[in-house]
């Protein structure tokens, strides 16, 4: 195809774009795909981890591996099929992290480490792992803050007192409240 | 070519997604859009740093920037192209001779980032949405929210000299309406009082990133670089863009 006479990609939808790729290989309307899902992907992905670096490795991950998912299959609602994708990959990165916030606190015998149930999800499925993410977002705005940056962002007590304005003390009770509705939360 | 069948449910774009960020708000229905949508709505409260910079890094990665794959090519857009690059050919030709390098003033255009406005008074219960609606506060917060610094500056000084004296996060977000109109003096006080004294202390690492702003675009590097350093140290929104500015003085952080 001339490169003067490029379609309008931003007018094609979803299946367009995915076979104008598959067929001729155009890199061009990959991109626009991209593009329109970029936000969607990268803030869903958000919801999950909590932590926008995560968020960010996550999102990369899926479009890394877009190009040979859409060779491999067949995919008939792709908006459907990509928040799967993106959801399995936040949870596969979600399950890294706690790991390595788990060994982390492990190391320093960290009381916090103690009664944080997303620990205990870490060789469950993804499910438990997500119904634990959903549960933090329904977690008081200070539990969530403190959780969310103590878990989630692997920020120490004080960087969390510093940052969101809180006492040391009251830090620490944000986590241990957030920590106990959070059980309650799981055990509905 | 088949065109796809419209949607019966909205879709967010990537600028719904900034406009959230700008407004500190959700401003949309959720129940009016599509599944993913209503998703990634989840999302928005962990948002800290500015979406744009999030959307231009992956975008840089995965090599979408300045694609050019998303519209047709015109000769129109060809010629632009050849003048711009002429003209930039031009300017570098001069620039290099003259012995110029980026001042201070453009490296704060490049580098400045909003900061949102907390309303500490509302979240300390010592003050409420429903009385706030028409005090010059309010009005302040608005224009500073909608980046009218010249206007939120007037606002902030008469709330400041008549109806709060000791409000200290408006005197903060008023430096930050002072270093937008080049008032760097005062922006820079107000900084540093901040910096050693922070109403709350969150306040302290983006009162050390306007102070090294400021003193960027007042040429005075050398008092901007160990505040960038300082900086530079953790891994937030601050600290990164610390470390882009380093990078452009060509230094590393911890260097």
């Amino acid at each position: 195809m001339s490169r003067f006479l490029r379609p309008k990609y931003n007018k094609l939808g979803d299946e367009n774009l995915i076979e104008l790729f598959k067929q001729r290989r155009d890199e061009a309307a990959l991109n626009c795909l991209i593009k329109r899902y970029m936000s969607k992907v990268y803030y869903f992905s958000l919801s999950i981890l909590k932590n926008q670096m995560d968020a960010e490795d996550a999102a990369m991950e899926v479009w890394a591996n877009l190009k040979n998912h859409l060779v491999r299959y067949q995919i008939d609602n792709f908006s459907a099929w990509l928040m799967k994708v993106t959801k399995t990959e936040s949870l596969k990165v979600l399950k890294g992290r706690m790991k390595n916030r788990f060994e982390e606190l492990s190391e320093k015998n960290d009381p916090a480490l103690m009664e944080f149930p997303l620990f205990e999800a870490l060789d469950d499925r993804n499910p438990e792992l997500e119904k634990l993410s959903k549960a933090v977002d329904e977690l008081k705005e200070e539990q969530n803050r403190c959780i969310v940056a103590f878990y989630f962002q692997g920020m120490s007590y004080e960087e969390i007192a510093e940052e969101e304005g809180f006492e040391l003390s009251k830090v620490k009770s944000h986590l241990q409240n957030g920590k106990r509705n959070l059980r309650l939360q799981l055990t509905k | 070519m088949k065109r796809e069948q419209p949607k019966s449910k909205k879709n967010l774009t990537k600028e719904d997604f900034k406009r959230f960020h700008r407004t500190g708000k959700v401003d949309v229905d959720p129940s009016r859009y599509d599944a993913f949508s209503q998703a990634a709505l989840g999302g928005v409260r962990y948002q800290k740093e500015d979406p744009e910079l999030v959307f231009s890094r992956m975008e840089k990665q995965l090599g979408l920037q300045d694609s050019g794959g998303a519209r047709s090519v015109s000769l129109r857009l060809i010629m632009t192209a050849a003048a711009t690059i002429a003209i930039l050919i031009s300017v570098g030709y001069l620039a290099f001779f003259q012995g110029a390098s980026v001042s201070g003033a453009e490296m704060y255009n490049t580098h400045f980032m909003p900061l949102s406005y907390v309303d500490d008074d509302i979240k300390r219960g010592t003050r409420t949405q429903s009385n706030a609606s028409s005090d010059i506060k309010t009005q302040a917060i608005q224009a500073y929210t909608e980046e009218d610094y010249a206007k939120a500056e007037g606002l902030f000084q008469l709330h400041l000299s008549q109806t709060d004296p000791q409000d200290r996060t408006a005197r903060f977000f008023y430096g930050i309406t002072l270093l937008d109109q080049g008032k760097l003096k005062p922006a820079i006080s107000i900084f540093e009082d901040t910096r050693n004294n922070p109403p709350v202390a969150a306040f302290k690492r983006p009162a050390t990133f306007y102070l090294a702003l400021a003193h960027i675009r007042q040429e005075q590097h050398e008092k901007a670089l160990p505040l960038l350093q300082f900086l530079a140290n953790r891994e937030d929104r601050y600290g990164r863009k610390a470390s882009e500015i380093l990078s452009d003085y060509g230094l590393k952080p911890g260097s």
